[in-house]
Parts: C-alpha cells; structure tokens; sequence
C-alpha cells in the first residue's frame, strides 16, 4: 500500500518540540543559571523562560502558518534568489553543526561520568555518533515516530526525579531570592534564553505539518510544558544542592541523581538516568544530522543519505573531540548569536509569505 | 509418431544442447507463453497447436503435442487414454488426460468415461455444435470447464484436473476431479488454546477457504486466485472482505504476489520473504496463524489474509507490534485475564531480549545500581569460574540454544532423555563443575522463559539472536550500549512499514490494540488500517442494558 509518510503529526510535532528544548536539561548548560544568578537561578530561569515563551509565541502565532508548504529555506530562495538560498543553507548548517558538537561533548561527558570514568572521552562519543547516523539514515518516519516513545518516557524519567529529590530539598537555600543581585538575576540571567535555542529547528521541520494551526498550538504547548520543567529542574536543583556549588562542572541532573534513594535495592539510580538522557541525546543528534541531510539535499542537491551523513558524523565528532581548531567554549558561545541570526531571518521573511493563505490550509 | 528431433544430453557438462542436425532454437524467447512446453519436439512445428498456443480443433496435432510437453516418453505417471465418444451413429476420437494419483480415477471413470463412451447413443446431435453437446449433455462432473490455451491445459492438468480433448473441438474440457491425498482438517499444534475452537488449517488452499468462510458467513468475502511460481504455479488464494478492507492495501497485497518472480514456491515462508519489505529485519513483517477463527477475526479486522498452497499456515498482513503481542488465546479468556496475560508476555519478551544484557552491564560498568550485599555475592560466586562472565554468559545461552535446537529434532520416544541431560548442563553440574555461577543459571533461565512467552515461535527466535547483540553492547559500553541498542532497535521499527502500516501503529482501545478491550468495546476498526467501513459495531451493542423491552 502507497501511503507515504510526508507529513508530521500534530503529537509528532509536540514531540519533537518537547524532547528538543527539554534534553538541555541533561547537560551542563542548565548550571549556567546558578553561575550567573546564584540562588536567583529559579527567578532567572523564569525570566528567560517568559522570554523564551514570547519569542516562540511570536515566531510561531505570527509567523507559521506555512502557507504552501514552504520552510525557511525555499522562502528565502523564494524572495532572495539562490544567494539567499545558500546563504540561509550555510547558516543553518553551520548552526546545526556546533548545536550537535555541543550536544554530543556534553552527552559524552554525562555518559563517561556515569558508565567509564577512565575511558576516553571519544568512547563514549562514538555510540551517541553511530546511534546519531542511524538514526539520520532511517526515514524521517522512524525519527517522528520514535518522539512520540522518547517523549512520555523523558517526561516521566524528569517528573519521577524531581519528586524523588523534592523530599528531600531544603527550600531556605532559595534564599535570598535575588540571588547574587537583582542586574545579575534578571539582566545578564536573561542570556539563559540560549537554553531554548533549539526551537529554530522548527522552521525546519514546518513543512512537514499537516495542520499549521493544530502546530502552533502544539509547539506552543510543547515548549511551555518543556520550560515548566525545565524551571522545576532548576528551582529543585538550587533547592537541594546549597550555593555556592561544591561540585561545580558536574552536570545538575547527575548530582541531582545521587541524592536519589530509593531503598535498599536500588542505591544508586545514575546509571538507569544514563539510559534515559542517552535517548534524549541520541535522539537530539539524530534530528540534527537529518536536518543537515535534507538541507544539503534541498539546497546542494546532494541527495545520496548515507553518504552525506558519513562526512558530517565525522566533521561533528571531530569538531566535538577537539580534533579541529575550534574550542567548545567558542562553539557553545556561538550558539546565542546564531539563534538570533536565524530568528531575525525568519521574522524578515515570514511577513512577506503571509499574503493568501487560503482557509482550505487551516484545517 | 516418430520423434523427429531429439535433444542430446550430455553427460560430462550437464547441459543440453541443440538438435544436432537443426541448429533453429525450438521455442522463442519473444513468446515463450505460445509454446515453451515444447522440450523434445516430437510434433509437428507447422501444426496449428505449435504455432498458435491453442487447442488444434485435430486431435491428432493436440496429442502430440501434449506428449511432448508432459514428456511421456519419462514421465510415467501421466495417463493418457485414447477412446472413442460415442454419439447417435457416429464415433468420435478422443482422449484424456491426468496424472495419476492426483486426480480421482472414480469420478473418471463414473463422471467422464462413462458419459462420453455410453451416453450419447440417445442423443441427436444435429444441429448443435459437438462442444455444446460435450460440455453441457455429457460431461456431468462440476466444475467443468472449456479452455482453448493449451498452456492453461496444462496448468490444470499439473494442479490435479483431467483434460479431455475431442476431435473437431477447438477447446479442451477440463474437469475438477483433484484426487491426492492430503492432510485433514486437524487441531493447531503452535497455537492450541484451552477455550477456543480447535480446527487448524490444512495444506489445501480450497478447504482452508471454506473454513474461513463457514466461520465468516459473509458474502462480501473475496478470494482471489492468484498463482505463484512460474514453474510450480503454486495456488494462493488472496482472500479480504469488500466493503471493509481498503482497497489500497488490496491492490498492494495483488501487485506484489503478481509481481513475484520465481520457479517454484514451496510454502507460505517463501511468500512472506517474497512479499514482505524487508528480509534482514529480525522480526516477522506479516502474521502467520494456522487458526481459521484468528485468520477470520484479522479479515474483519479489515487486514489481509493470503493462503498458499501446501502450507498450513496463512499469512496476515499487515502486521503490526499490537498484532504480534497477541494470542490465540486472548480472545477466549475473560478481558481482565487476556490484558494480563499480554502484560506478562510484554514483560518476557523484554526479559528475554534485555536481561543478560543488562546483567553484564551491571556486573562490569554500573555496580552501585545493585546493593553492595548482591554485587559481593555475586563476586564470591564467580572466584572459582575460569572464564571472563560475558564469555560464562555465551557459554550457557549456547548451550540452551544447542538443547532448544536439539529438542526440536529428537524423536519423541527419547525426548525425556534430553531433558535429563539439559538439566545437567543448565543446571548444578555446570555450577559445580565451575563453569556458571547459579546467578547466571538464574538470569538465563529467565531469559529463557522470557523467549518462550513470545507470542509466536519467530519473534521467540528473533529475540534468543538479539539477545547476543545486547550482550554485547553491554560488554563493551554497559547502558550507553544498551541505549543505543535500544534506540536503534526503536528507529528501525519505527522507520518499517508493513504493507504501508507503520510497523510501531499501537490502536489503543480499539480491536488489535495492546490493551485489549473488552468485546462491546470494540467499537471501531484499527485506525492504521484505514479501512473502509471503520465502525465495527454501534457505540452501544449491548441493547438490552437499559431497555427492557428488547
């Protein structure tokens, strides 16, 4: 039977939305709030979550409606000719690039920490870097589908972690509220809007929904159910471990894990934790090396999967490992202007693609 | 009849070559369908049946061309018996054909012979053509049919039927008078239940029809013949129920058996490797069942059934995980009973699939996850082992497999002495002779129970081969490996389809679904399906709850 699946579905599009913003949560990045804020690291996550929220509540109500089918790349052909085609391309790969090295550093690091603290880091690497080509090279089907079983699972693994830790938390250490002062609280704690940088991939992913208005409320809902959490994780995290941090540089959820008790039996549950932040990042990668496929098939015309996914794995495992003249620091650091590069693209473009959106297309 | 050309074959390479004195190949490729039947050329290559394909209204150009293609100089058990019909004053030549021992030579005898050499002294033929008077006044068999293709003849001759052909008629009248020996309808073996019926398929594709059908009862029923195997011409029946079944999957199920390509096909194995999308994928893309009431169920389901010839088993496709986690079973046993059940078997199969995995995982990577009392027990029991506990592991899942495998072929009247000597190898033996710690014994026992709770022997095996990947994943990199086992193995389900169904479809609520409602529940259809018909029954079924009067 014919029926090729070209489309996502609305719960496919939560989904993937969910897992994107929420899987920062596991990595090293969500203690950028306790550096900058101190115990203001749960006002400063609110803060840029409300940000956060506007900024996808704008890009999405205002500007997805997806009239024909179009993402950001053949709009941007569409207005700009094939110079903004490439250019637009080149941005978003590049972006997609550091966004994976970064995961992938951070993602190994958890998984040495947890499973072989004296193996390498690049051990590690290369399962989240073949998972990530698998992954990639399967249909977009496989990718959609598997978000919707990645999903409640991550969503259970945070809640169940978080309950377990809220018992014992001590929420005094909340306090001073400000944390480390009001300018740092709220103004420089605002640069945690980066946490959610990964919506832009949305635009990506938008020609493949079915139904533009059920998306926008999807992604909506989606994103303020993973920023919920995340400011939960936060305000757990600062509430049960005391500032300032001892254990600086290990990542929040982990040390949050090792206050987990269960009883007797199960002492320690980091190494069940691994199984569920190794979904999430191999998940994460996988959704970013076939954004880079389909972006060199739409833009470059290299069509051949396999074959495009080999020299990006490689580039990206590279990159992440150090091997290439570019530090983590710098690639983690480019993420924040990036995203504003490719949201100040899309607010340019997606006012000029508004005119005659029929009905038909609301479903 | 004199052979007029004969192919020499030659015994030191095997092959067969052309007739010496007549270089001219006797069948040509651009038409191999008028006259590819033609292997000894002992007929005339002018005759009407040679040149055209069809019946020769001369009986004689049709004998020799059926000796020729049926190769009755080797061939011993085809019968040809020429005899004369009968008719007022006048006697006409004719014979028949048949094999012998797939045809029934007492409907021959009674229903074809008989007529046709006695009866038609009474009749007065003129006026009325000698085909019209053969088929419809003296042939009495049903089903009786006239067919003018001499391939078609011999197609039917080869699937059990009789031809009989009669001077000046351009048609052979094939007769239906299928006589082998076959298996009766007898109780299903690989998935007996307590409570349900107790009928099984058979190898024939003609009753296993009608048990479905006496089960179905309903007219909108279809079976399609369609035949596979360019050699063996092996009947399949491609049976769906118009109306519900979208037609999309119909049309797909069609192209694809039409399209298939290959000399001979044995079993209905063969046609789910022929049809199915992938062949390397581990677990089965299409349910096997041997039960006509589970094969009616799927029908109504809105899925697919394709029966084959000389297998007692019938495909249903498409099949999806919800398909594969149920039983014969689950129908017949209380909701709550049945929903247990496929828990329990869920939780097996990941068991059977995961444990010895995460078992080395735990011993060699994660030992904090376990309390310290069980991971030093665990040490103290393996002091004395000489092998590294993945190999341990190996050892005895092989020696298992190896007793499993064995079980299968060992003769009845000695299979107790195998489980004499599995209980030693997996067992205090293989403890004290140092070779497995009695944890290991215990995780793969589980493992083993695990398996054998599949709901069908092929997910049983497919799990007991994957089991060793996992192993070792969780060798080289502990859960990290076992994740990225997991994840793939997801994205691989997740990117199959089956027949255009997603393989991971999970209807909840709905019939086929993991969580198994109970009957007045069923309202609707799989959804993944998209059949025509999705509403099964009323939103309320049980009318008498609340109305009296009914």
């Amino acid at each position: 039977m014919s029926m090729p699946r070209s489309n996502c579905r609305t719960s496919e599009i939560f989904s993937i939305v969910f897992i994107l913003l929420a899987t920062k949560l596991f990595t090293n990045q969500s203690l950028l709030f306790a550096g900058i804020s101190g115990t203001g690291a749960p006002l400063s996550a609110i803060c840029s979550g409300l940000v956060a929220l506007l900024v996808i509540y704008i890009s999405t109500r205002r500007f997805y409606l997806n009239p024909d089918g179009r993402n950001i790349i053949s709009l941007t052909e569409k207005h700009f000719g094939v110079f903004g085609k490439y250019l637009i391309s080149i941005i978003l790969i590049v972006y997609l690039a550091l966004s994976s090295s970064y995961i992938l550093n951070e993602f190994s690091h958890l998984a040495k920490l947890v499973a072989f603290p004296t193996a390498p880091l690049w051990f590690a690497a290369v399962f989240f870097v073949v998972a990530a080509f698998a992954g990639a090279s399967a249909k977009e089907d496989g990718i959609l589908r598997i978000s919707k079983f990645i999903a409640p699972f991550l969503l259970t693994t945070i809640l169940v972690l978080l309950i377990s830790v809220l018992c014992q938390s001590d929420f005094l250490n909340l306090f001073p509220i400000l944390g480390t002062g009001a300018t740092n609280t709220i103004g420089k704690g605002l640069s945690g809007v980066t946490f959610y940088s990964d919506i832009v991939l949305v635009f990506l992913i938008n020609p493949f929904s079915t139904s533009p208005k059920t998306t926008k409320n999807a992604i909506f809902t989606a994103s303020t159910i993973a920023i919920i959490i995340n400011i939960l994780a936060i305000l757990t995290f600062t509430a049960k471990i005391p500032y300032p941090l001892s254990q600086d540089g290990d990542f929040p959820m982990y040390l949050l894990l090792k206050e987990v008790y269960y009883g007797r039996f199960f002492q320690r549950i980091d190494a069940i934790f691994l199984l569920a932040s190794s979904f999430c990042g191999m998940f994460s990668l996988s959704v970013n090396f076939c954004l880079i496929a389909k972006i060199l098939a739409q833009s470059f015309d290299i069509t051949h999967r396999q074959a495009t996914l080999f020299p990006i794995s490689a580039t990206i495992f590279l990159l992440s490992m150090g091997y290439l003249p570019i530090s983590q620091t710098t690639v983690s650091n480019s993420l924040f202007p990036m995203t504003f590069v490719i949201l100040g693209i899309i607010l340019l473009i997606y006012p000029l693609t508004r005119k005659g959106v029929e009905p038909s297309h609301e479903k | 009849m004199a052979f007029k050309k004969l192919f020499i074959y030659s015994e030191n390479t095997g092959k067969s070559h052309e007739p010496l004195d007549n270089p001219a190949p006797i069948y040509h490729d651009n038409n191999p369908g008028k006259n590819s039947y033609i292997k000894n050329n002992i007929c005339d290559k002018a005759s009407y049946t040679y040149t055209t394909g069809m019946v020769s209204p001369k009986l004689s150009e049709n004998l020799d061309f059926i000796k020729d293609a049926f190769e009755t100089i080797k061939n011993f058990d085809l019968v040809i018996r020429e005899f004369s019909v009968k008719l007022k004053n006048t006697r006409i030549n004719a014979f028949l054909i048949f094999y012998d021992g797939l045809s029934n030579k007492e409907y021959i005898n009674r229903d074809i012979l008989s007529p046709l050499m006695t009866e038609g002294q009474g009749l007065n033929p003129e006026g009325m053509p000698l085909e019209d008077i053969i088929y419809g006044q003296l042939l009495t068999q049903a089903p009786n049919s006239k067919i003018e293709k001499m391939e078609s003849v011999i197609e039917a001759v080869g699937f059990g039927n009789c031809a009989v052909f009669v001077d000046g008629c351009s048609c052979a009248f094939v007769a239906d008078i299928k006589g082998w020996s076959s298996r009766s309808v007898g109780r299903p073996v690989s998935e007996a239940v307590l409570t349900g019926p107790q009928e099984a398929f058979c190898e024939s594709v003609m009753p296993n029809i009608a048990l479905v059908r006496k089960i179905l009862k309903d007219p909108n029923l279809i079976a399609e013949n369609i035949t596979v195997g360019t050699k063996s011409k092996t009947p399949c029946a491609l049976m769906y129920i118009n109306g519900i079944t979208n037609i999309s999957l119909v049309k797909e199920a069609r192209r694809r058996l039409k399209a298939v390509d290959i000399e001979y096909v044995f079993s209905s194995t063969d046609v789910e490797m022929l049809i199915e999308e992938s062949s390397l994928f581990p677990l089965p893309q299409l349910l096997k069942t041997e039960r006509p009431d589970r094969a009616a169920s799927m029908l109504a389901n809105g899925k697919v059934i394709v029966m084959v010839q000389g297998s007692p088993f019938v495909l249903v496709l498409p099949a999806t995980v919800s398909d594969l986690a149920e039983t014969a079973e689950d129908n017949y046993v209380r909701t709550l009973e049945a929903n247990f059940m496929r828990f329990i078997r869920i939780i097996g199969c990941a068991l059977a699939l995961l444990l010895p995995g995460c078992f080395i995982s735990v011993v060699l990577y994660h030992h904090e996850s376990i309390p310290t009392d069980l991971i030093l027990a665990i040490e103290a029991s393996r002091e004395q082992m000489p092998f590294p506990i993945v190999l341990e592991l190996i050892i005895m899942l092989l020696a298992f497999e190896l007793i499993k495998e064995a079980s299968i072929r060992v003769p009845d009247p000695i299979g107790s002495t195998l489980g004499i000597v599995g209980g030693l190898i997996l067992g205090q033996s293989a403890v004290s002779a140092n070779i497995a710690s009695p944890l290991l014994i215990i995780i793969v026992s589980i493992s083993a129970l695990g398996a054998f709770a599949a709901p069908s022997v092929s997910i049983s095996r497919a799990l007991s081969v994957l089991q060793f990947l996992f192993i070792f994943l969780g060798s080289i990199a502990g859960f990290l490996g076992i994740a990225l086992g997991i994840f793939v193995g997801i994205i691989l389900l997740s990117s199959m389809n089956s027949f255009g169904v997603p393989y991971l479809s999970v209807d909840n609520f709905e019939s086929g679904s993991v969580i198994i409602p109970p009957i007045w529940k069923r309202e609707r259809r799989p959804h993944s399906l998209r059949t025509q018909n999705s509403q099964k029954q009323p939103h309320i079924s049980r009318k008498w709850k609340g109305d009296d009067t009914l």
